[in-house]
């Protein structure tokens, strides 16, 4: 895509985005089924990535509302940063934030201590998401985790003792060998630390990490889409008991702890991503910054763009992205509100796909909403595949 | 010009046997085109004709050609080349005097050389057979020439040795056209009749007919009749390709051209119509007139994204150049609206989809063609089935009648016994043997249409190490124990996946279409029940089990489009499906009812 089209008119867009999303693309150790964007080494890039996002963020800062209704801090491993680092980074970013702003962290269990927990909550980090992804130290050692079971409960008593009132959990399961049994112990323990919110995930293999050669090389054999469903529903019925309540297919929170930034993505509203690889929605314009750090780190010293792609959505494209994301709430899509930004409702846009699901009872229509059955949560990309392919 | 200077003649030939190389000598040595343009093809024209080496339209070339100082008109008629344009090329035939048989010296006779040597007998037309490509290392010009001789009994010695490639052998070819060949009969004072050999369609000038003037003449201005469909237009415009276009004032007895006469339709052009003055009558037609012979009907539906309308919009041009193809709206009650096309062939139908798709845009979803049938009732009715969603009742069904070919399989004489067992596992008749040379034979056989239409002739290739041909031709219909085999997709009948089988057939054919189906149809939320049934007899059943699982993990930093993309990705090449009730029928699915299951 061409770059002039990449650029913004700021006048436009000014203070009109309420999120804000950081990308550190740096990870103490690859774990072996990750394909995102992060680097291993390099204290050098460290200090030039943080002044390259910070300046990213002046240039463009004048788009976010002022406080940022969230700030979500992702990666890579944003606490891999040397407490100095993040400090710098994080106090530029608190400068975005008052009282009311979700300001979240993503940490790796085995990035925690005291010094980095202080940091933390010296400038406004509220919430803090935690990578657990098992307690199991063999599923771990599958995954290619650089953390122990210990350390994780470690972070925790850290994290806690720091004043982090808003914990949530990252879970992983469908990982070779793990049975419905040990899934079960794995979600037991995550809910006896009683964080304020929960994520899971069923593993996906992605080419090109060293997960995806062991089951091409027959190495590992990957659970089952019959068990991974079974791990999904009692993931469901299990949080339910325990009074996390679902909001998406795969968050759980308690009263009042629903990750407003996620939230952000799944109503489709604006966002601003800063860093490599990091994606911004503005004024209907979607872009994603250059992936690879060097790049990145070279056009914002040359202060060029650093967005790498971009498009523009419109009519269609955007309806058809909007129910992609919001049919993942469990509440699903507000008839009104979509036919209010839209100017005509769900099924009137799309009454092929939407029709068709009703019909099957995929999609369930209520008076104000149309969302998806339950049964249909671990079969949802059918149903938005076919939503999207009506655009 | 005297009826005795003008020669009329075909080229008929095998496929690839050098038909358009040594037309494009001819008109070469002739003066008709450069030596650069004889590297083009000029008789073959549309773009997915050439792609596909075939020669479809008919058309026709004058040449002038001087011989011991007498100046000759020559024209020469094409034919197309493929087995699906059988009724075409016996047009052209109809409209020459004679032909030259070319074939080609390192292959042999094959089976469209029997089959057109046999229409040109048919028709009394003289042939003077020519053995092309005699500079291939391959080439035994003396073997084939006999094969020649035991085809047409044409003593070998008179052969013409050819090569298209160095232009040898080119003048005597030309030499024995004007003395082999008889000059045109034909009345040039009696009542004008003239034959419509082919048509094409021109954006400016509408219908473009091509005749041969048989008795009387035409001249610009001419009010004239068809015969046949009783229309009546005003001639325009008449000419010659030479094969440049070059307008005349009025063609004779004897001469061929093109005329013009303001018809926007080609359907309303029939192949094989005579033209006659609107004014002074001829009493009689020309012979061999009848209507095209479709041999295969397929359902056309607008897939997902292509309305019913631009598909009827689409057929409309097509069929401006494409007489043979008809269509007639129909609907049906699991695939919504679409069309009934009727092709000449299989290939003809492909043709007709991929220029749908290709030069229309019209996503086309298209159930399995089938033969035509012809069903008896109980109240003594007989009715043509084009469908068989639209076979009457049992209880009403007194017959059905399949269409029966009578079909030449030419084969090396050492795969006699394969291709015997080929013929014999698609209930077809054994009739006789005829031996071409002591190494190459004729197998005759009574063969149901339906059992060929598909993979037979890739099978006759597999078993003849790609040496065996066949041609065929519609003999009768016959009656026989079909059967309609229903296919239930989720316990709903489809009636666009029914198929007529022989009784004895309906067991393997049953399993295997729905072993195919299940690799068709993609897994969907809930459990799909396939079965094939006689009736309401279950004959075979397989399930496509529920898919479990198909969520993808959260988008990370918020990269919507990644995400967009991997969905979409999901539905790419599924383009081409029909909703059945709650369940995708993808174009493949629909085309496995084709497979015999053998
Ligand atoms: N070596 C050789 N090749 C020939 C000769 N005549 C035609 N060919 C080639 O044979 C192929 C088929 O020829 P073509 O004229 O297209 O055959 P058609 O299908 O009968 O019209 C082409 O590749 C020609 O170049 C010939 O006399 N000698
Ligand atoms: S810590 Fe997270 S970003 Fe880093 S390699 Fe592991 S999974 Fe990937």
């Amino acid at each position: 895509m061409l770059e002039h089209f990449c650029k913004q008119n700021h006048s436009q867009v000014s203070r009109s985005v309420g999120a804000l999303y950081v990308h550190v693309p740096f990870c103490v150790r690859k774990c072996r089924y990750c394909d995102f964007y992060s680097q291993t080494d390099g204290q050098a890039a460290k200090q030039r990535y943080v002044a390259a996002a910070i300046g990213e963020l002046k240039l463009k800062g004048d788009v976010l509302a002022a406080p940022a209704a969230s700030i979500f801090v992702g990666g890579g491993t944003p606490t891999s940063l040397e407490p100095d680092l993040l400090d710098e980074l994080l106090a530029q970013l608190h400068r975005y934030a008052d009282g009311e702003t979700e300001f979240t962290v993503e940490a790796n269990p085995g990035t925690i201590d005291t010094a980095t927990a202080d940091v933390l909550v010296r400038n406004g980090v509220n919430r803090v998401s935690l990578g657990v992804q098992s307690f199991d130290a063999k599923l771990l050692d599958v995954l290619g985790r650089i953390h122990t079971p210990q350390q994780t409960h470690e972070a925790l008593r850290i994290l806690r003792g720091a004043g982090v009132g808003n914990i949530s959990l990252d879970l992983i399961y469908g990982i070779p060998g793990q049975s419905l049994e040990m899934w079960s112990r794995d979600l037991d323990e995550a809910l006896a630390a009683d964080t304020e919110h929960l994520s899971a995930y069923a593993l996906s293999f992605e080419e090109n990490t060293p997960l995806w050669d062991d089951l091409e090389a027959d190495r590992v054999s990957p659970v089952n889409d019959e068990l991974q469903r079974a791990m999904y529903y009692h993931l469901i019925e299990t949080t339910a008991s325990r009074g996390l309540e679902q909001y998406e297919i795969s968050n759980f929170a308690r009263a009042g702890r629903r990750c407003k930034h996620n939230i952000t993505y799944w109503l489709n509203k604006g966002y601003l991503g800063v860093g490599p690889a990091a994606a911004s929605y503005i004024g209907g314009r979607r872009s994603v910054n250059a992936p690879d750090l060097q790049d990145y780190l070279e056009r914002i010293e040359a202060g060029t763009p650093p967005q790498a792609e971009c498009e523009q959505l419109v009519g269609r494209s955007e309806m058809g992205e909007t129910l992609m994301l919001q049919l993942r709430l469990t509440e699903g899509v507000k008839i009104a509100s979509f036919t209010k930004r839209f100017a005509v409702s769900p099924t009137e846009a799309f009454p092929r796909s939407i029709g068709r699901y009703l019909q099957s009872g995929a999609l369930v229509e209520t008076k104000t909403h149309i969302r998806l059955s339950r049964e249909h949560f671990f079969t949802a990309d059918t149903v938005l595949a076919d939503i999207l392919a009506e655009v | 010009m005297n009826q005795d200077h003008i020669r009329n003649f075909s080229i008929i030939a095998h496929i690839d046997h050098g038909k358009s190389t040594l037309a494009d000598r001819m008109l070469l040595r002739c003066g008709a085109i450069t030596d650069r343009e004889f590297h083009n093809q000029l008789l073959d024209d549309m773009e997915l004709e050439r792609e596909r080496g075939i020669t479809i339209k008919a058309s026709a070339v004058t040449m002038n050609y001087e011989l011991d100082g007498e100046k000759y008109m020559l024209n020469m008629i094409d034919t197309p080349g493929h087995v699906d344009f059988h009724y075409e090329v016996s047009r052209s035939l109809a409209a020459c005097d004679g032909g030259l048989l070319v074939v080609d010296a390192a292959q042999g006779v094959e089976a469209q050389t029997v089959a057109n040597a046999y229409m040109a007998d048919n028709s009394k037309l003289p042939l003077v057979p020519i053995i092309n490509k005699i500079d291939l290392p391959a080439a035994r010009p003396e073997d084939v020439a006999m094969e020649v001789e035991h085809l047409i009994a044409t003593p070998a010695e008179d052969c013409i040795f050819t090569s298209a490639k160095t232009g040898q052998g080119v003048d005597d070819m030309l030499q024995a056209i004007v003395k082999q060949l008889p000059p045109p009969a034909g009345d040039p004072k009696g009542k004008t009749r003239a034959l419509i050999f082919d048509s094409t369609h021109d954006e400016y000038r509408g219908v473009v007919i091509y005749v041969r003037v048989v008795d009387g003449k035409l001249a610009i201005g001419d009010k004239i009749r068809m015969m046949g469909t009783k229309d009546t237009y005003q001639i325009n415009n008449l000419g010659k390709f030479t094969p440049k276009p070059v307008e005349v004032k009025s063609m004779s007895a004897g001469e061929v051209g093109y005329v013009v006469a303001n018809i926007r339709e080609l359907a309303s052009v029939h192949v094989g119509d005579t033209i006659t003055m609107e004014l002074d009558q001829a009493a009689k037609p020309l012979p061999g007139y009848h209507p095209p012979q479709h041999m295969v009907f397929s359902d056309f539906y607008p897939g997902p994204s292509t309305q019913f309308a631009d598909m009827r919009d689409a057929l409309e041009k097509l069929v401006l150049n494409d007489s043979s193809l008809t269509y007639s709206a129909i609907s049906s009650e699991a695939l919504g609206f679409g069309f009934r096309c009727g092709f000449l062939g299989m290939l003809h139908m492909e043709i007709v989809q991929e220029r749908l798709e290709r030069e229309h845009d019209i996503e086309v979803v298209q159930t399995a063609p089938t033969v035509p049938y012809e069903v008896l009732t109980t109240d003594g009715a007989v009715t043509e089935v084009d469908s068989a969603g639209d076979l009457p009742d049992a209880n009403y069904l007194e017959e059905i009648r399949e269409p029966i070919v009578k079909a030449n399989l030419i084969c090396p004489s050492d795969s006699i016994g394969t291709v015997m067992q080929l013929a014999e596992d698609r209930r077809a008749i054994y009739k006789a043997t005829e031996y071409l040379s002591s190494d190459r034979v004729i197998l005759t056989y009574e063969i149901p249409l339906a059992e060929i239409i598909y993979d037979f002739y890739d099978k006759l290739k597999s078993a003849t190490r790609g040496y065996g041909t066949m041609d065929f031709e519609i003999i009768e219909y016959r009656a026989n124990d079909l059967v309609k085999l229903d296919i239930l997709v989720n316990n709903n009948k489809v009636e666009a996946l029914s198929v007529i089988v022989h009784r004895s057939k309906a067991d393997p054919r049953g399993r295997g279409l729905i072993q195919r189906l299940r690799k068709e149809i993609s897994r969907h939320q809930f459990e799909i029940p396939l079965q094939a049934a006689i009736g309401t007899k279950v004959i075979a059943r397989e399930t496509i089990t529920a898919l479990r699982k198909n969520v993808t993990a959260k988008c990370y930093g918020g990269d919507v489009s990644r995400k967009r993309k991997l969905l979409e990705k999901q539905k790419k090449g599924k383009k081409r499906m029909k909703m059945v009730g709650n369940v995708e029928i993808p174009q493949k699915a629909f085309m496995a009812v084709l497979d015999p299951g053998d």
